[in-house]
Protein backbone atom coordinates (compact mmCIF):
# COMPACT_ATOMS: atom_id res chain seq x y z
CA UNK A 1 0.00 0.00 0.00
CA UNK A 2 3.03 2.21 -0.45
CA UNK A 3 1.48 4.04 -3.16
CA UNK A 4 -1.02 5.51 -1.70
CA UNK A 5 1.29 6.48 1.65
CA UNK A 6 0.89 9.93 1.67
CA UNK A 7 4.14 11.69 1.78
CA UNK A 8 5.14 13.97 4.71
CA UNK A 9 5.51 17.13 3.51
CA UNK A 10 5.10 20.60 5.00
CA UNK A 11 3.47 23.49 3.17
CA UNK A 12 5.43 24.42 0.06
CA UNK A 13 6.36 28.00 -0.14
CA UNK A 14 4.31 30.26 -1.98
CA UNK A 15 5.80 31.19 -5.07
CA UNK A 16 6.79 35.11 -5.26
CA UNK A 17 7.78 34.73 -8.79
CA UNK A 18 4.37 36.72 -9.82
CA UNK A 19 4.88 39.21 -7.25
CA UNK A 20 6.78 41.97 -9.17
CA UNK A 21 3.63 41.05 -12.14
CA UNK A 22 0.98 41.71 -9.67
CA UNK A 23 2.98 45.21 -7.95
CA UNK A 24 3.35 46.94 -11.70
CA UNK A 25 -0.26 46.22 -12.59
CA UNK A 26 -1.33 47.51 -9.65
CA UNK A 27 1.22 50.33 -10.26
CA UNK A 28 -0.75 50.82 -14.05
CA UNK A 29 -3.66 50.63 -12.61
CA UNK A 30 -3.18 53.43 -10.85
CA UNK A 31 -0.95 55.14 -13.14
CA UNK A 32 -3.85 54.69 -15.78
CA UNK A 33 -7.18 55.72 -13.40
CA UNK A 34 -4.93 58.94 -11.92
CA UNK A 35 -6.09 62.24 -13.06
CA UNK A 36 -4.27 65.62 -12.40
CA UNK A 37 -6.29 67.65 -10.19
CA UNK A 38 -9.00 69.19 -11.58
CA UNK A 39 -10.28 72.69 -9.75
CA UNK A 40 -12.92 71.50 -7.14
CA UNK A 41 -15.92 73.90 -7.49
CA UNK A 42 -16.72 75.33 -4.30
CA UNK A 43 -19.75 77.47 -5.73
CA UNK A 44 -22.73 75.95 -7.56
CA UNK A 45 -22.71 75.85 -11.41
CA UNK A 46 -25.56 75.09 -13.38
CA UNK A 47 -24.91 76.41 -16.79
CA UNK A 48 -27.27 78.05 -18.53
CA UNK A 49 -28.83 76.20 -21.81
CA UNK A 50 -28.49 77.97 -25.22
CA UNK A 51 -28.63 76.71 -28.69
CA UNK A 52 -26.23 78.98 -30.84
CA UNK A 53 -22.83 77.67 -29.55
CA UNK A 54 -19.36 78.21 -30.81
CA UNK A 55 -16.96 76.05 -29.59
CA UNK A 56 -13.40 77.37 -27.90
CA UNK A 57 -10.62 76.60 -30.34
CA UNK A 58 -7.32 76.81 -28.01
CA UNK A 59 -8.14 75.31 -24.79
CA UNK A 60 -4.46 76.37 -23.64
CA UNK A 61 -5.69 79.79 -23.96
CA UNK A 62 -8.76 79.29 -21.91
CA UNK A 63 -9.09 80.57 -18.34
CA UNK A 64 -12.27 80.02 -15.99
CA UNK A 65 -13.80 81.82 -13.68
CA UNK A 66 -16.60 80.71 -11.64
CA UNK A 67 -20.02 82.56 -9.92
CA UNK A 68 -22.67 81.45 -8.41
CA UNK A 69 -24.10 80.41 -5.02
CA UNK A 70 -21.39 79.25 -2.49
CA UNK A 71 -21.92 75.68 -1.54
CA UNK A 72 -21.00 75.97 1.61
CA UNK A 73 -22.93 78.13 2.94
CA UNK A 74 -22.26 78.41 6.37
CA UNK A 75 -19.02 79.77 5.98
CA UNK A 76 -19.32 81.84 2.74
CA UNK A 77 -22.72 82.93 3.16
CA UNK A 78 -26.10 82.69 -0.19
CA UNK A 79 -24.74 85.65 -2.01
CA UNK A 80 -22.77 84.46 -5.36
CA UNK A 81 -19.49 84.26 -5.37
CA UNK A 82 -16.36 84.56 -8.13
CA UNK A 83 -14.41 81.53 -8.04
CA UNK A 84 -10.62 81.69 -9.76
CA UNK A 85 -8.53 78.69 -9.49
CA UNK A 86 -9.46 77.20 -6.00
CA UNK A 87 -10.06 80.40 -4.11
CA UNK A 88 -13.24 82.64 -3.86
CA UNK A 89 -12.01 85.97 -4.65
CA UNK A 90 -13.68 89.93 -4.89
CA UNK A 91 -14.31 91.17 -8.40
CA UNK A 92 -10.99 93.26 -6.93
CA UNK A 93 -8.44 90.58 -7.21
CA UNK A 94 -9.87 89.67 -10.35
CA UNK A 95 -6.97 91.42 -12.77
CA UNK A 96 -4.29 90.05 -10.71
CA UNK A 97 -5.72 86.53 -11.42
CA UNK A 98 -5.76 87.43 -14.96
CA UNK A 99 -2.01 88.71 -14.94
CA UNK A 100 -1.26 85.31 -13.37
CA UNK A 101 -2.88 83.06 -16.45
CA UNK A 102 -1.16 85.40 -18.89
CA UNK A 103 1.97 85.02 -17.10
CA UNK A 104 1.56 81.10 -17.74
CA UNK A 105 1.29 81.48 -21.90
CA UNK A 106 4.13 82.40 -24.41
CA UNK A 107 4.42 86.56 -25.24
CA UNK A 108 2.85 85.89 -28.39
CA UNK A 109 -0.63 84.60 -27.27
CA UNK A 110 -1.00 86.80 -24.80
CA UNK A 111 -3.50 88.85 -26.26
CA UNK A 112 -5.21 86.07 -27.14
CA UNK A 113 -6.19 84.82 -23.63
CA UNK A 114 -9.94 84.37 -22.72
CA UNK A 115 -11.75 84.23 -20.05
CA UNK A 116 -14.72 81.91 -20.00
CA UNK A 117 -17.12 82.49 -17.53
CA UNK A 118 -18.90 79.77 -15.89
CA UNK A 119 -21.99 81.37 -14.70
CA UNK A 120 -24.84 79.58 -12.52
CA UNK A 121 -28.26 80.16 -13.94
CA UNK A 122 -29.82 81.67 -10.64
CA UNK A 123 -26.48 84.56 -10.52
CA UNK A 124 -27.78 88.13 -11.21
CA UNK A 125 -26.13 89.79 -14.08
CA UNK A 126 -24.52 92.73 -10.69
CA UNK A 127 -21.85 90.35 -10.08
CA UNK A 128 -21.55 89.41 -13.51
CA UNK A 129 -20.84 93.04 -14.77
CA UNK A 130 -18.47 93.71 -11.93
CA UNK A 131 -16.36 90.78 -13.25
CA UNK A 132 -16.47 91.94 -16.83
CA UNK A 133 -15.46 95.20 -15.65
CA UNK A 134 -12.23 94.09 -13.93
CA UNK A 135 -11.72 91.86 -17.02
CA UNK A 136 -11.80 94.79 -18.79
CA UNK A 137 -9.21 97.03 -16.31
CA UNK A 138 -6.74 94.21 -16.96
CA UNK A 139 -6.84 93.94 -20.61
CA UNK A 140 -8.77 90.51 -21.63
CA UNK A 141 -10.92 91.35 -24.23
CA UNK A 142 -12.14 87.88 -25.07
CA UNK A 143 -15.09 87.12 -23.14
CA UNK A 144 -16.89 83.90 -23.17
CA UNK A 145 -20.28 82.75 -21.69
CA UNK A 146 -19.98 78.89 -20.91
CA UNK A 147 -23.58 77.23 -21.34
CA UNK A 148 -24.51 73.74 -22.05
CA UNK A 149 -26.42 72.57 -25.13
CA UNK A 150 -30.09 72.96 -25.58
CA UNK A 151 -32.15 70.88 -28.04
CA UNK A 152 -33.86 73.18 -29.97
CA UNK A 153 -37.56 73.40 -30.70
CA UNK A 154 -38.14 74.36 -33.84
CA UNK B 1 -41.69 91.61 -25.23
CA UNK B 2 -41.21 87.67 -23.97
CA UNK B 3 -37.98 86.24 -24.91
CA UNK B 4 -39.10 84.26 -27.76
CA UNK B 5 -40.33 87.22 -29.65
CA UNK B 6 -36.29 88.56 -29.30
CA UNK B 7 -35.48 86.54 -32.27
CA UNK B 8 -38.37 87.63 -34.58
CA UNK B 9 -38.01 91.45 -33.54
CA UNK B 10 -34.32 91.59 -34.28
CA UNK B 11 -34.31 90.05 -37.59
CA UNK B 12 -36.64 92.77 -39.06
CA UNK B 13 -34.67 95.17 -37.25
CA UNK B 14 -31.44 93.73 -38.36
CA UNK B 15 -33.08 93.27 -42.32
CA UNK B 16 -35.13 96.46 -42.59
CA UNK B 17 -32.83 98.17 -45.30
CA UNK B 18 -34.37 101.38 -44.87
CA UNK B 19 -37.79 100.72 -45.85
CA UNK B 20 -39.18 102.07 -42.02
CA UNK B 21 -37.63 105.15 -40.89
CA UNK B 22 -37.35 104.36 -37.53
CA UNK B 23 -35.87 100.93 -38.13
CA UNK B 24 -31.72 100.65 -39.60
CA UNK B 25 -30.90 101.37 -42.22
CA UNK B 26 -29.00 98.13 -43.75
CA UNK B 27 -27.39 95.44 -41.68
CA UNK B 28 -24.01 97.08 -41.72
CA UNK B 29 -25.05 100.10 -39.55
CA UNK B 30 -27.75 97.88 -37.61
CA UNK B 31 -26.26 97.80 -34.19
CA UNK B 32 -28.31 96.35 -31.20
CA UNK B 33 -27.88 98.02 -27.88
CA UNK B 34 -28.19 95.11 -24.89
CA UNK B 35 -29.28 96.95 -21.25
CA UNK B 36 -28.83 95.03 -18.45
CA UNK B 37 -29.86 95.80 -14.67
CA UNK B 38 -27.83 94.70 -11.68
CA UNK B 39 -30.64 92.21 -10.93
CA UNK B 40 -31.63 90.93 -13.93
CA UNK B 41 -31.04 86.99 -13.85
CA UNK B 42 -28.10 85.62 -15.89
CA UNK B 43 -30.18 82.65 -17.03
CA UNK B 44 -32.62 85.64 -18.87
CA UNK B 45 -29.49 87.34 -20.18
CA UNK B 46 -27.90 84.40 -21.82
CA UNK B 47 -31.29 83.28 -23.25
CA UNK B 48 -31.87 87.14 -24.60
CA UNK B 49 -27.93 86.56 -26.38
CA UNK B 50 -28.99 83.47 -27.67
CA UNK B 51 -31.87 84.90 -29.44
CA UNK B 52 -29.86 87.56 -30.60
CA UNK B 53 -27.37 85.16 -31.93
CA UNK B 54 -29.99 83.23 -33.59
CA UNK B 55 -31.25 86.27 -35.28
CA UNK B 56 -28.07 86.97 -36.59
CA UNK B 57 -27.37 83.17 -37.32
CA UNK B 58 -30.24 82.81 -39.12
CA UNK B 59 -30.06 86.01 -41.72
CA UNK B 60 -26.84 84.91 -42.44
CA UNK B 61 -27.70 81.16 -43.01
CA UNK B 62 -30.63 82.73 -45.48
CA UNK B 63 -28.06 84.95 -47.24
CA UNK B 64 -25.44 82.10 -47.93
CA UNK B 65 -28.84 80.00 -48.91
CA UNK B 66 -28.25 77.33 -46.88
CA UNK B 67 -30.18 76.19 -43.67
CA UNK B 68 -29.06 77.04 -39.82
CA UNK B 69 -27.33 73.94 -38.58
CA UNK B 70 -25.01 73.70 -41.72
CA UNK B 71 -24.16 77.42 -40.96
CA UNK B 72 -23.64 76.46 -37.32
CA UNK B 73 -21.00 73.44 -38.57
CA UNK B 74 -19.26 75.75 -40.58
CA UNK B 75 -19.03 78.38 -38.21
CA UNK B 76 -17.46 75.61 -35.81
CA UNK B 77 -15.17 74.20 -38.71
CA UNK B 78 -12.46 77.16 -37.59
CA UNK B 79 -9.59 75.26 -39.98
CA UNK B 80 -11.75 75.12 -43.46
CA UNK B 81 -11.65 79.00 -44.77
CA UNK B 82 -14.92 79.28 -46.50
CA UNK B 83 -15.28 82.39 -48.40
CA UNK B 84 -19.05 82.54 -48.91
CA UNK B 85 -19.21 82.62 -45.19
CA UNK B 86 -16.45 85.28 -44.53
CA UNK B 87 -18.90 87.07 -47.39
CA UNK B 88 -21.96 87.18 -45.04
CA UNK B 89 -19.73 87.94 -41.98
CA UNK B 90 -19.16 91.24 -43.75
CA UNK B 91 -22.85 91.75 -44.87
CA UNK B 92 -24.48 90.58 -41.70
CA UNK B 93 -21.98 92.39 -39.24
CA UNK B 94 -22.74 90.78 -35.56
CA UNK B 95 -22.83 94.00 -33.87
CA UNK B 96 -23.67 94.00 -30.16
CA UNK B 97 -23.43 97.12 -27.78
CA UNK B 98 -23.61 96.12 -23.98
CA UNK B 99 -24.68 99.04 -21.76
CA UNK B 100 -23.06 99.55 -18.36
CA UNK B 101 -26.09 98.02 -16.23
CA UNK B 102 -28.21 100.36 -14.08
CA UNK B 103 -29.35 99.50 -10.75
CA UNK B 104 -33.11 99.16 -10.22
CA UNK B 105 -33.22 95.51 -9.23
CA UNK B 106 -30.46 95.37 -6.73
CA UNK B 107 -27.93 92.91 -6.39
Amino acid sequence: MSKFNKKKKGTPAISTSSLPDIIFMLLFFFMVTTVLRETELKVQNRLPKASQLQKLEKKSLVSYIYIGKPKDTEKYGVEPRIQVNDALVTPKEIPNFVYAEKDKLDEVERDKITMSLKVDIDAKMGIVSDVKQQLREADARKVNYSSVKAIDKE
Amino acid sequence: MSVNQVKEAAKKFISNNGRDPKSSESPQAAVISLKTDRGTKYEVYIAVMDELKKAYNELRAAYMGITLAEYLEIENDSKKQNAKFEEAKKAIPYQLSEAEPTNVGGN
